[in-house]
């Protein structure tokens, strides 16, 4: 296959945009100019990527950059796929772009204490974390996908440690520290498959694994490496502790991002590894999967019951998400896989949305605690409404997009059990519906404080418009995968069958 | 194939909308006017159903509608009455109207609480008319936000417990009867109740899986109801909730429960249905007389009110587990029964708080002659309900308890006491608070009798109650037809 460089047009565009806004401090361009390069930058991006997903071309002066379905498929630069511009990397490269794009609109001006000509940096990490996540959806070789992994996660390092004190600093550091070792892991992992198998293609490493003897001793430490090294981008336990201090210390904006797109890369990633290139390996690690997952949702909820603050809350209640999303995981197939990439979209609006409003309260003076939301109801309409959406949507309750997203993915460990008759499925469907249960309180009780009880301060607070454009971006979408899915739904779902087939 | 359901459900929606964005004043007025369409178009369908006999039959009846939603997941927007429904959904249409003009004067946000009670009431309407899984999920699940704030926001001095607990305990209950959903799902290979429904209980699972799936479901149904022993949740709501909340959580949201059984838990699943018989009575008759024990005890009128709903609801689970003719019409006849008759006697419990200051009936006493309308109207009430000849309560227990004498037989005689003690609970509350010396507690100086906008409601329902008391045919007609339908699966008859 020729060297399809339209295809690559997206992350191009990204890198472009990446490079070049920190130079904008050059011609004294200030906040504004620079995300509005950002948006153009993304937007850019993700009319191409969606081009490139359903075909069309586009014409430009001086420049024709036609699309056709005969870029799906392209592989760069051998035979072997190292990078797939496949009808699931696109549609996974659209939920990182929109979570870019959403996130920028929102970002307002809770960077305490950064000054005008760092917004160049904080772009332009911003965007190369979103070229991580990028690869990482294409990516069809081991080293490929630690090289996106890794290009996100080290942007990411520094997006968290970007407020220049004492939780920023920690948060940065944290996440550091704990993301090398996991790196380190998934790093001995990939050296102890291409001992087994001489290369790191997934091809190879699905077709070898599946002749060979089977889950042998190799295997199963390799996966469990890998297991560690990824759970802990997802926030898996037991590699979750970092989530609440991180997301808690880095700046409200860049926590929506980590909680949203960094976890739907991580997913991806698990997916490629576990479901595509770990295919054919016979064992019980689904089971040992499925049992990760029950664990996590569980300390995830248990957890978030006894915050006070709203933002570790949010924390623990994406690690109780990553543990429904890891159901997917557990029970593969393209109907299970399709629902997590749903889940992945409906929760990278809903997470981001939430820290988009706790972000924007926050500049405005509300402190991130129980306490501090009450009455907010009166306060600030639109945001509460729109937290209120949020939360009852991550709670799963229809009819808001978490509802659908939970409810295939929910489903999809029942369905396996109807069809293979195992009944440790039915368990985790059952640890599922209870999990959600038990979120129900702390997700109300939010709600409730922000439209029950009474406000110290009857004063109204008003948000830039930037931020309200955000957070409507969100609710439209949780909205309409809440009342009329169908579309997206088989989007997903044509998505996870092209991950699953590696075309 | 008119698409009547679904757009009676949207412009109540939109009504819903509307009456949150128009001036304060107006907002009453606009909420009465934008749940008028819902009552027409349910009285005409109850209308059709009843008289033009089409009550037996879902899919080919009138006002069938079916449109789909989510391909991918084999689910439609699928809408229909019969006998079981039409009654229903003209009742949540006929309450949402008299509990606005019962609460006209709300002084507290009024925008937000009248736009809850019209999400309510789609919602609900939306509950008992559709015939797709997912789509009664969806609705059942949303009926509880609207419910929450209602009592959450303008209740009683205790209500972020008695909400919390409401949502929490029947949110759970929902969940765990979504497992069940999903599992008819994959086992049936849809969503469509008319279509599992004609498997008869046939699916291709493990032989444990049918009964399984029915604890599930019943789970979910029977805390709704609510039933013994998953009753608690149920006085705390009523108390602390506001009279709307309450009107419309005894009238309409406790028979979702029932209702949820009747249309889905046991004709989808007739073997398991059968093979939980005896549980299922026990389970009644506990509820029956524990509820009308417990009345006994009760200081505050809405609690007591409360408990009786507990112990009528728990005549419809047994009238259900009969599995007779005669005792599921009860149960469709008593699901409406009860709706119109425990909606006015929460009408009277928060006029008699409105009047007295007090609910307390230890504090009350000699209010008789102060307020003589309210008296009337509780006495009639209360005498509804204890099945009093003439008023629905009286075919409705008459004819669940001579199903229960033709299954059971003689072990009728546990349950039929429940007759006295309601009789003595609802007497002994009335000479306590009403007649009697004239206690000091009371704040005589503000002791006013209802005003009209609580009269009219309550008069509306004691008139449907006499009119229906009298004339139960109108009700029994199109449940018979329902019945005869739904006990063909069994391949029983009579009784």
């Amino acid at each position: 296959m020729a060297l399809a460089w339209q295809a690559l047009m997206p992350e191009l565009v990204v890198a472009v945009t990446a490079l070049s806004a920190p130079l904008l401090g050059m011609w004294e361009i200030d906040r504004v100019g620079k995300r509005n390069l950002a948006l153009m930058g993304l937007g850019a991006a993700f009319l191409l990527t969606l081009g490139s997903l359903f075909g069309f071309s586009f014409k430009l002066p001086f420049v024709h950059i036609p699309f056709s379905t005969v870029w799906i498929g392209a592989v760069l630069p051998t035979a072997h796929a190292l990078y797939a511009i496949t009808p699931a990397s696109q549609f996974l490269k659209l939920l990182f772009l929109a979570v870019g794009f959403v996130a920028v609109l929102g970002v307002g001006r809770p960077l305490e204490g950064r000054v005008e000509e760092d917004w160049g940096e904080f772009y332009s990490l911003l965007l190369f974390a979103l070229l991580g996540m990028m690869v990482v959806a294409s990516a069809h070789e081991l080293f490929t996908l630690m090289l996106g992994i890794e290009t996100a996660s080290l942007s990411s390092y520094l997006m968290a440690a970007f407020r220049r004190d004492g939780p920023g600093a920690e948060a940065g550091l944290k996440y550091f520290t704990i993301g090398a070792i996991s790196s380190g892991m998934s790093l001995f992992a990939i050296s102890l498959v291409y001992a087994m198998v001489g290369s790191t293609y997934f091809d190879d490493v699905a077709l070898h694994l599946s002749t060979g003897s089977g889950f042998d001793a190799v295997t199963m430490i390799a996966a469990v490496l890998f297991l560690g090294g990824l759970g802990f981008k997802v926030s898996m336990v037991p590699f979750h502790a970092w989530a609440p201090d991180v997301y808690s210390g880095a700046p409200v904006p860049v926590a929506g991002v980590l909680a949203s797109a960094s976890k739907a890369m991580g997913f991806v990633a698990l997916f490629q590894v576990f479901l595509v290139a770990f295919a054919g390996v016979k064992g019980d690690w689904e089971l040992a999967v499925g049992l990760l997952a029950v664990v996590t949702m569980t300390v995830g909820n248990l957890v978030a019951l006894q915050q006070s603050s709203i933002r570790r809350m949010l924390a623990y209640s994406s690690i109780a998400q990553a543990g429904y999303v890891l159901i997917a995981v557990a029970v593969g197939g393209w109907y299970a896989v399709g629902g997590g990439i749903l889940h992945l979209w409906v929760n990278a609006a809903m997470k981001l949305g939430a820290f988009l409003v706790v972000g924007a309260l926050l500049w405005l003076g509300v402190p991130d605690t129980l306490d501090g939301w009450k009455g907010l109801g009166r306060r600030a309409p639109f945001l509460s409404f729109s937290m209120a959406v949020f939360l009852f949507s991550m709670a799963g309750l229809p009819p808001f997009g978490g509802f659908i997203s939970k409810f295939v993915l929910f489903s999809a460990a029942v369905r396996a059990g109807v069809a293979q008759h195992v009944v440790w499925l039915y368990i985790l469907a059952a640890a599922a519906i209870l999990n959600s249960a038990l979120s129900l309180f702390y997700y109300l009780r939010v709600v409730r404080t922000m439209y029950v009880e009474k406000p110290a301060d009857e004063a109204r607070l008003a948000a830039e418009p930037a931020i309200y454009v955000a957070v409507l971006l969100c609710l439209a979408f949780v909205f309409m995968i809440g009342v009329s899915p169908q579309w997206f739904l088989d989007e997903s779902m044509k998505a996870a069958h092209s991950l699953l087939a590696g075309v | 194939m008119t698409p009547l359901i679904p757009m009676t459900l949207l412009v109540t929606l939109l009504g819903a909308l509307l009456t949150f964005l128009v001036p304060r004043r107006w907002t009453p007025l606009v909420a009465l006017v934008a749940s008028a369409p819902a009552l027409a178009a349910t009285s005409l369908m109850f209308f059709q159903v009843g008289v033009h006999g089409a009550g037996g039959d879902l899919t080919h009846g009138p006002f069938y509608t079916i449109q789909s939603w989510i391909p991918g997941l084999g689910s439609h927007l699928e809408f229909g009455v019969d006998g079981l429904s039409a009654g229903l959904a003209w009742l949540t249409a006929l309450l949402t109207p008299l509990v606005i003009l019962y609460s006209y004067y709300e002084g507290e946000r009024p925008q937000l609480f009248f736009s809850l009670i019209l999400l309510l009431d789609a919602s609900v309407m939306g509950v008992f008319t559709s015939l797709d899984l997912l789509l009664f999920y969806v609705f059942w699940e949303f009926a509880l936000i609207p419910m929450y704030l209602l009592i959450a926001i303008w209740g009683g001095p205790d209500r972020k417990y008695a909400s919390t607990k409401f949502f929490l305990y029947t949110g759970t209950a929902s969940l765990v009867m979504l497992l069940g959903f999903m599992a008819l799902y994959f086992a049936g290979g849809t969503f469509s109740i008319p279509a599992l429904a004609a498997h008869g209980g046939a699916f291709a699972w493990a032989a444990w899986m049918g009964p399984a799936v029915f604890v599930l479901l019943a789970l979910g149904f029977l805390v709704k109801m609510p039933s013994v022993p998953f009753h608690t949740w149920l006085p705390d709501a009523h108390v602390q909730a506001p009279t709307a909340g309450s009107v419309l959580l005894a009238g309409v949201l406790l028979k979702m429960g029932s209702y949820g059984l009747m249309r889905i838990a046991i004709p989808l699943l007739p073997q398991a249905a059968l093979h939980f018989q005896w549980p299922l009575f026990w389970i009644g008759v506990v509820s029956v007389l524990y509820g009308a024990f417990l009345c006994l005890a009760q200081d505050d009128m809405k609690s007591l009110i409360a408990y009786s709903s507990i112990s009528h609801m728990g005549m419809i689970t047994m009238a259900l587990a009969t599995f007779n003719e005669l005792g599921w019409a009860g149960a469709v006849y008593m699901n409406i029964a009860h709706g119109i008759i425990s909606a006015g006697m929460f009408m009277a419990a928060g006029s008699l708080q409105h009047a007295a200051g007090t609910r307390r009936i230890s504090l009350l006493g000699g209010l008789g002659q102060r307020v003589p309308q309210l008296l009337g109207l509780t006495m009639a009430l209360f005498l509804a309900s204890l099945g009093l000849p003439g008023m629905m309560g009286f075919p409705a227990e008459f004819t669940i308890f001579a199903s229960v004498w033709a299954t059971f037989g003689w072990l009728i005689l546990i349950p039929i006491w429940s007759i006295l003690i309601t009789a003595g609970y609802y007497l002994w509350a009335i000479q306590r608070a009403f007649h009697g010396p004239e206690k000091a507690q009371v704040d005589w100086g503000h002791v006013h009798d209802v005003p009209a906008v609580e009269k009219w409601p309550m008069l509306v329902l004691i008139a449907l109650a006499v009119l229906l008391g009298v004339l139960p045919a109108l009700l029994f007609h199109p449940a018979s037809e329902w019945t005869a339908s739904a006990l063909a699966a069994f391949h029983l008859g009579g009784g």
